[in-house]
């Protein structure tokens, strides 16, 4: 409907018409203003958008973080307390053997009789050691050396394996070597002296020799475990998008336009009439997701994952008619159901990197659409289905928890839904997730 | 008289009395515009102090393009303001594919109805034939954009003005005939 001649003598009636506010309303917004947090006039007149912008992206992120710092947190210490438990365990059976260790414990000379007895080491591989530990005679372990056997079971507690028992053996046949070394036969006083101070070394190097066969067979090996793993990200496109239209003027009015300027426009009536001074404009946040996942390995290279993920999209769109601006605030939330494949690609100690592919479904549980400060019904997107591949680094960093990186290449196929949003405005995007596995055993 | 211009730079000046100033200057055409969309001036009362503290805080996000688009953009707050007061108290009723009505009004002569007057037939008109007028024929909004605001398609703003334009023709021609005998 057009605006006539008496809508604007309406308009006019009213235009510059004013009334007399309630005379006590200043105080009221006064006090409402004392009661705000930010005073306008004490900010200057910069534009504020970039910052707050800047600020949520940094918010995302510290969100991410936060969840990602307690998961690992809560990881390390159900992994120590575990730990605990295992080496309270042993120090209970390391104790039994201590008390046998001193029992044993020899006297000065029978040490020095050890140090003449026992033949230098020769080097890994010859298995002097191995050879020690299984052909010590009965008459034997009575001297110093036999004191090794109440210790291995603590080094089995731990599941050091069999075979690195001999090492242990050589390097503290050549401690003893080494401090025997620097002693003299012909001091046995001094030796006796010294004893106590000998035993705490042996029992420190000792010590270092098992902490530094635990970490070598505990650290996560090269060879792959097939592990069912739970995994927690956060994602986030890397870019926000904008973009913006020109209006067209509405057929009905095209038509009276051209009716009435038919000798003066020389284009085509066919053609469509730009409205000069009208524009639409959008911008598309970042999109942002978290998602908990599981992933189920069925060959040593490739995996099956599967999950729950959502989505949050946000979009701001200015309508532009000459000096007047209407701005709308629209929020999407997803929910989506992903499947994809990882293959195993590379892996050194603690890093893998793997190759992943995969679709998603994602189904829009709630909007929200707000013009101008006033809530409005917004209709539900259709169902969304989504492509991606991607390539992520792990590290893990536990045995139990790895954290990953895994930056992803998106396709979003039109779901033929009116519906504006990031997905449709740039249907190819890269994302950024960033997130923990738990690796289950 | 100081301009807008000149009044936004004492603000952003950190001139604490421009604040005021921008208040006296607009707070009368503020209630106007909220007394067109509410009638009730307690109730409009609210809205005012809403839309001020909302003025005042935000004034940082202002635009200027030139003088008079800072009253618009105060007309503009008032005016949404209200709108979202009408739909918490539900005042309205958006109901779509309203039949047409036809008949064309003959239009009398608003010239000769006093601004008070015109005023108060507006507050007697139901809300959502308020909101419609008050939106298309004050703020100039096209009935694309009015269907965007209120969440309605266009055929029911379109048909909705009709509406409110023929319960405002009757009014105006009765107190037209009033005052003529």
């Amino acid at each position: 409907m057009k605006r006539d001649q008496w809508t604007e003598q309406l308009h006019d009636k009213l235009a510059e018409y004013e009334t007399a506010a309630p005379d006590d309303l200043w105080a009221d917004i006064e006090a409402a203003l004392d009661q705000q947090p930010a005073l306008a006039q004490s900010a200057p007149a910069q534009p504020t958008k970039p910052a707050r912008s800047r600020f949520v992206a940094m918010r995302r992120w510290a969100v991410a973080a936060s969840i990602a710092v307690l998961l690992l947190g809560g990881g390390y210490l159900w992994w120590t307390a575990s730990e605990q438990s295992q080496q309270a365990a042993q120090s209970l059976s390391s104790a039994q053997g201590e008390d046998l260790l001193t029992q044993q414990l020899p006297s000065p000379q029978g040490e020095d009789l050890l140090a003449q007895q026992l033949p230098a080491p020769q080097g890994e591989g010859q298995g002097v050691g191995a050879e020690t530990y299984s052909d010590r005679s009965p008459e034997n372990s009575s001297e110093g050396v036999i004191q090794t056997p109440p210790l291995t079971p603590p080094l089995e507690g731990r599941g050091v394996a069999a075979r690195e028992e001999p090492q242990r053996l050589i390097a503290e046949n050549s401690q003893r070597q080494t401090i025997e070394e620097t002693q003299t036969i012909d001091e046995p006083q001094r030796q006796i002296a010294d004893e106590p101070q000998r035993q705490i070394a042996e029992e420190s190097q000792r010590q270092i020799l098992d902490l530094q066969q635990w970490e070598d067979t505990e650290r996560p090996v090269a060879k792959p475990k097939r592990q069912m793993s739970l995994g927690l990200y956060a994602m986030n496109g890397f870019d926000n998008q904008n973009s913006s239209n020109g209006v067209l003027m509405a057929d009905a009015l095209a038509k009276q336009y051209m009716e009435t300027y038919a000798n003066s426009y020389s284009a085509r009536s066919s053609e469509p009439i730009w409205l000069a001074g009208y524009e639409e404009r959008q911008h598309h946040h970042r999109p942002i997701t978290y998602g908990l996942t599981v992933d189920y390995p069925f060959s040593d290279r490739l995996s099956l994952n599967t999950g729950v993920v959502y989505t949050k999209l946000q979009s701001d769109f200015t309508q532009v008619m000459r000096s007047q601006q209407i701005q709308q605030e629209q929020t999407l939330h997803y929910v989506g159901i992903p499947l994809g494949l990882s293959y195993r690609l590379w892996s050194y100690r603690s890093i893998r990197t793997y190759l992943s592919g995969g679709m998603k479904a994602d189904w829009n549980v709630a909007t929200h659409l707000e013009t101008e400060g006033v809530s409005q019904e917004l209709p539900k997107d259709r169902m969304q289905w989504s492509f991606n591949v991607s390539m992520g680094v792990q590290y893990d960093i536990l045995p139990q928890l790895g954290c990953y990186v895994e930056p992803s290449l998106n396709w979003y196929p039109d779901n033929g839904s009116k519906l504006q949003n990031y997905f449709k405005d740039k249907p190819l995007n890269l994302g950024l997730q960033i997130g923990l596995r738990l690796n289950l055993r | 008289m100081e301009t807008e211009r000149q009044l936004l730079e004492a603000i952003f000046g950190g001139e604490k009395a421009a604040l005021r100033r921008l208040y006296d200057r607009y707070s009368g055409y503020a209630m106007a515009v909220g007394l067109r969309y509410i009638p009730d001036r307690e109730e409009v009362r609210d809205v005012l102090q809403d839309s001020f503290v909302k003025i005042l805080t935000s004034i940082r996000q202002f635009n200027y393009q030139g003088e008079g688009s800072l009253k618009s953009w105060v007309s503009r707050i008032v005016s949404n303001r209200s709108i979202d007061y009408l739909r918490e108290h539900q005042r309205f009723m958006l109901v779509d594919n309203l039949p047409e009505e036809p008949d064309e009004p003959e239009e009398p002569d608003v010239g000769r109805v006093p601004p008070d007057v015109l005023m108060e037939m507006i507050g007697r008109l139901p809300a959502n034939y308020r909101t419609v007028l008050n939106l298309f024929v004050y703020e100039q909004r096209s009935h694309r954009e009015i269907a965007q605001v209120l969440g309605v398609r266009e055929s029911t703003s379109s048909s909705l003005f009709f509406r409110a334009r023929k319960m405002l023709t009757k009014m105006i021609k009765e107190y037209l005939n009033k005052q003529a005998i």
